[in-house]
């Protein structure tokens, strides 16, 4: 197994170097500079060439891609264009804001969505399973924002249970923002896992589990739910992505400071090294998290083990029968 | 069996939503919705309160008061920090850490004698020395190279008398005094604080730094070596971060937050608490200006006849209605009532769509053109409304929003027909917005208008000090500016403080710059 990740880990670098080029030079050909939004009303010509040769823009793009690269591996994101402040040192405070919301929001997702999803494959087509598809399709209609701006006024304004903005309350905080995350994905889950477990219920090994006398719950849970949960591991993966990049809306409507929104006002700022930074550690977080993925597919199931094991990147214990 | 292992299931659904709401209740105090139009309280009487709470449309870039760019930057430093000149509450310039202002006979050097015995923040006392030290340190700044370029020299006469030393009479230099940006800095506090100073920074403001979570709050304590007046009633302020408008306004109603500043409760919001007596609003219509540039350098625009025809066909009062939901100032000129240089007696062209064809006809376009509007953020729906106004006429509008950073540099490259805008004062004469908009050189010059006149006029009331003078040549700028009509001004938007109505704000500060210590709690 360490090799394989090894590898995985070897095969990100180039990954991640790419994604650096091609948002420094989106940043870089697109219309806007820095400088004027910085110097504002007072900027003459003079002031901007003066300004661009202190942050150093004056440089040519390939001299600015590798310093820029050589300084992320050495660890320094750099500083912000207009105040000075430290690239790595914001990334550093608000990431655990972003992981935190994206990583709640994906287990909320999960824990609602999964038991929903077994339940009403089991019971297909009865009350429960009616209710559970309605609930999934209403739960993926909702724009964020607004189901955001709803929660808010529900449960802050009218009843007080919840803090409408910031992070200062602690696990609290994160209730609202989290259910406005996870409603898309959970209705996902709920469909994805309704689906995979039909069709697993269907199987044949189901059936003779069935006449060998099997529990229906240990049928269930052991045999079917191992077997449809591959693809909602899948989903697992692509989610993180779109949460860490769609925790903007949560952040901005709730105000948390995260990640997202350092990385929003750094692209309207046009400020480079804060883009460049958040992307870079949005894509490793992204990267890592669908490695932690491919391995768990190995520990449940025991095929893809093999499949690792053929290409010679993790050794299979082969018990020999006496 | 099955049925207890689906009662298993929905118990541990049940059971961790129930830990997620008992971990931490989180709110120290009960919150009484506001929905009722019952005043929020926090379970104390007004009277004891000694904190106040204020919502902050974005985090403050820097606490180092030369990095501040936007005006919540600026509202937080002016709670820490001191100038030699401020604003009184009547938004005139006076003394303030200095004792006694002077402007010699010549008009080029600037005398201030500084009080004694005024200490920071750090129990180090003021000197001329601060002073000079404030400005070596913005002289290396090229964000102010502009101002230092007025600037001879500078230095301490004494212990407690500065000087500046000008090479020409620029009287704007007296705004800017007041401005947070020059607020006077410790020397010993700076020097010794080396890189991070800011983390921890010292003034002689009546409050000082307690707390900053970066993103989230800003807390400022009162500081209890003020001693440049009494010590204010209110001694702690709490800065929340709501980036968002909706949740702003949200906030203020749950009594989340009891004060918003700055350009306050959005226009669209603002109205449920100017009906609501719990809640003060105070409005002022004389900081944000809207308008409509065209360029003069790109046919048909370089006519003059096309661009007053324009202006007749633009009517202002609906855009202030469906744009700015009634609340904006009708701007016939480029300046409102407040700022000085303001002259009533300017009239602009008025809303008359059949004398707009008639004159479009004269300058040989009676069936019209086409162009496009570059604009940015939200002002798309003002140029939507200007666009249906303007096909009344025969002109096809299409309207483009751009972000700010694409904006300027599409206008710069002097490719545009026209733009719609807005641009805030940085102090309350008209210079700041004349300057920037109407001079040759100035790269927010966004019409490619450029006159010896306007930039003769435009250097006269910078170097005068005669009041009188000034107005004459101010109402002479409007005048040319009304007569050539290279931008056709729309509205002053109002920009509001509102706040819970147990909160005593005894003024309207100019440029919405509100300080804190003279604020209370009624009893």
């Amino acid at each position: 197994m360490l090799k394989y990740i090894v590898r995985r880990l070897l095969i990100m670098l180039p990954i991640i170097l790419g994604i650096i080029f091609i948002v420094f030079s989106i940043l870089e050909f697109t219309p806007g500079d820095p400088v004027s939004m910085i110097l504002g009303q007072d900027a003459t010509p003079e002031l901007i060439k003066l300004k661009r040769e202190e942050l150093g823009l004056n440089k040519p793009f390939l001299t600015r891609y590798i310093t820029y690269v050589l300084d992320i591996v050495r660890g320094d994101f750099g500083t912000m264009y207009a105040s000075g402040n430290s690239v790595g040192e914001a990334i550093a405070r608000r990431l655990p804001v972003t992981l935190e919301l994206s990583i709640l929001s994906i287990l909320l997702a999960v824990i609602v969505g999964i038991p929903l999803g077994v339940l009403s494959a089991v019971k297909q087509y009865s009350i429960i399973d009616i209710f559970s598809i309605l609930f999934a399709m209403i739960l993926s209609a909702m724009p964020g924002f607004w189901l955001g701006l709803m929660l808010i006024l529900i449960f802050s304004t009218k009843l007080g249970l919840f803090p409408s903005f910031g992070v200062g309350d602690g696990l609290i905080s994160f209730i609202l923002p989290c259910i406005t995350l996870s409603a898309t994905y959970t209705a996902v889950i709920v469909r994805m896992t309704r689906s995979c477990m039909l069709e697993v219920i269907n199987q044949d090994y189901v059936r003779t589990a069935r006449a060998k006398g099997a529990t229906e719950s240990h049928i269930i849970g052991k045999h079917a739910l191992r077997n449809a949960m591959l693809p909602v591991l899948t989903t697992v993966g692509m989610y993180f992505g779109a949460l860490m990049g769609g925790a903007v809306i949560a952040e901005t409507v709730f105000s948390l400071p995260g990640l997202g929104t350092l990385l929003v006002s750094g692209i309207t700022a046009k400020d480079t090294p804060t883009v460049l930074g958040c992307v870079t550690v949005i894509a490793t977080s992204i990267s890592l998290i669908n490695l932690s993925v491919d391995v768990a597919y190995a520990y449940i199931d025991p095929r893809i083990k093999a499949q690792y094991a053929s290409m010679g990147l993790v050794k299979v214990k082969v018990r020999k029968r006496k | 069996m099955k049925h207890r292992r689906h009662a298993v299931l929905i118990a541990l659904v049940l059971a961790f939503l129930t830990l997620l709401t008992a971990c931490g209740t989180g709110r120290e105090e009960p919150i009484e919705s506001g929905v009722d139009g019952e005043s929020p309280t926090t379970g104390v009487s007004s009277g004891s309160r000694t904190d106040l709470i204020i919502g902050l449309s974005t985090d403050i870039l820097s606490l180092d008061p030369q990095a501040g760019l936007a005006s919540n930057d600026f509202n937080v430093h002016m709670q820490i920090y001191g100038n030699l000149l401020k604003y009184d509450e009547n938004g005139q310039i006076v003394p303030y850490l200095a004792d006694v202002f002077e402007i010699s006979e010549d008009e080029l050097v600037w005398t201030f004698k500084i009080k004694q015995g005024v200490l920071f923040s750090n129990g180090e006392e003021l000197t001329a020395d601060d002073a000079v030290f404030t400005f070596d340190r913005l002289s290396q700044n090229t964000s102010f190279a502009g101002v230092f370029a007025y600037i001879a020299e500078y230095s301490a006469i004494d212990e407690y008398t500065f000087e500046i030393r000008l090479n020409k009479p620029y009287f704007i230099l007296k705004y800017l005094l007041a401005d947070s940006k020059y607020a006077i800095l410790n020397r010993e506090a700076v020097e010794s604080g080396g890189e991070n100073w800011a983390n921890d920074p010292v003034g002689t403001g009546p409050y000082k730094l307690s707390e900053w979570s970066t993103g989230e709050e800003i807390v400022l304590v009162r500081n209890e070596a003020y001693n440049l007046s009494e010590l204010p009633p209110i001694e702690t302020i709490h800065y929340k971060i709501i980036t968002d408008a909706n949740t702003m306004a949200v906030a203020l109603q749950s009594g989340d937050i009891d004060f918003v500043g700055g350009t306050g409760i959005a226009a669209s919001l603002v109205s449920q608490f100017a009906s609501n007596p719990d809640y003060t609003v105070l409005f002022s219509a004389n900081s944000a200006y809207e308008f409509l540039n065209l360029n003069t350098q790109k046919a048909p625009f370089d006519n003059l006849v096309v661009r007053q025809a324009i202006a007749h066909a633009i009517d202002k009062d609906s855009i202030i209605l469906m744009a700015a939901e009634g609340n904006g100032v009708k701007a016939d000129t480029q300046l409102a009532d407040g700022v000085f240089g303001y002259d009533s007696t300017i009239e602009g062209y008025e809303y008359n769509p059949e004398k707009a064809k008639e004159l479009l006809t004269e300058a040989g376009y009676a069936d019209g053109f086409s162009m496009t509007i570059y604009t940015v953020g939200a002002r798309i729906n003002i140029c939507e409304i200007i666009q249906s106004q303007l096909a009344e006429i025969g002109i096809n509008v299409s309207c483009e929003p751009l972000d700010l950073g694409a904006f300027l540099a599409t206008i710069s490259s002097g490719d545009y027909d026209a733009n719609m805008m807005g641009l805030g004062l940085s102090y309350p004469e008209g210079e700041s917005l004349l300057n920037p908009m109407f001079e040759s050189s100035s790269a927010y010059n966004w019409c490619g208008f450029t006159s010896a006149e306007i930039d003769e006029l435009i250097l006269a009331v910078q170097s005068s000090g005669d009041d009188e003078y000034r107005q004459e040549c101010y109402s002479e700028l409007l005048t040319i500016l009304r007569d050539d009509c290279p931008q056709i001004p729309l509205y002053y938007s109002m920009t509001n403080m509102t706040f819970d109505s147990s909160l005593n704000v005894p003024y309207v500060p100019v440029l919405n710059l509100y300080r804190v210590e003279d604020m209370s709690w009624k009893s």
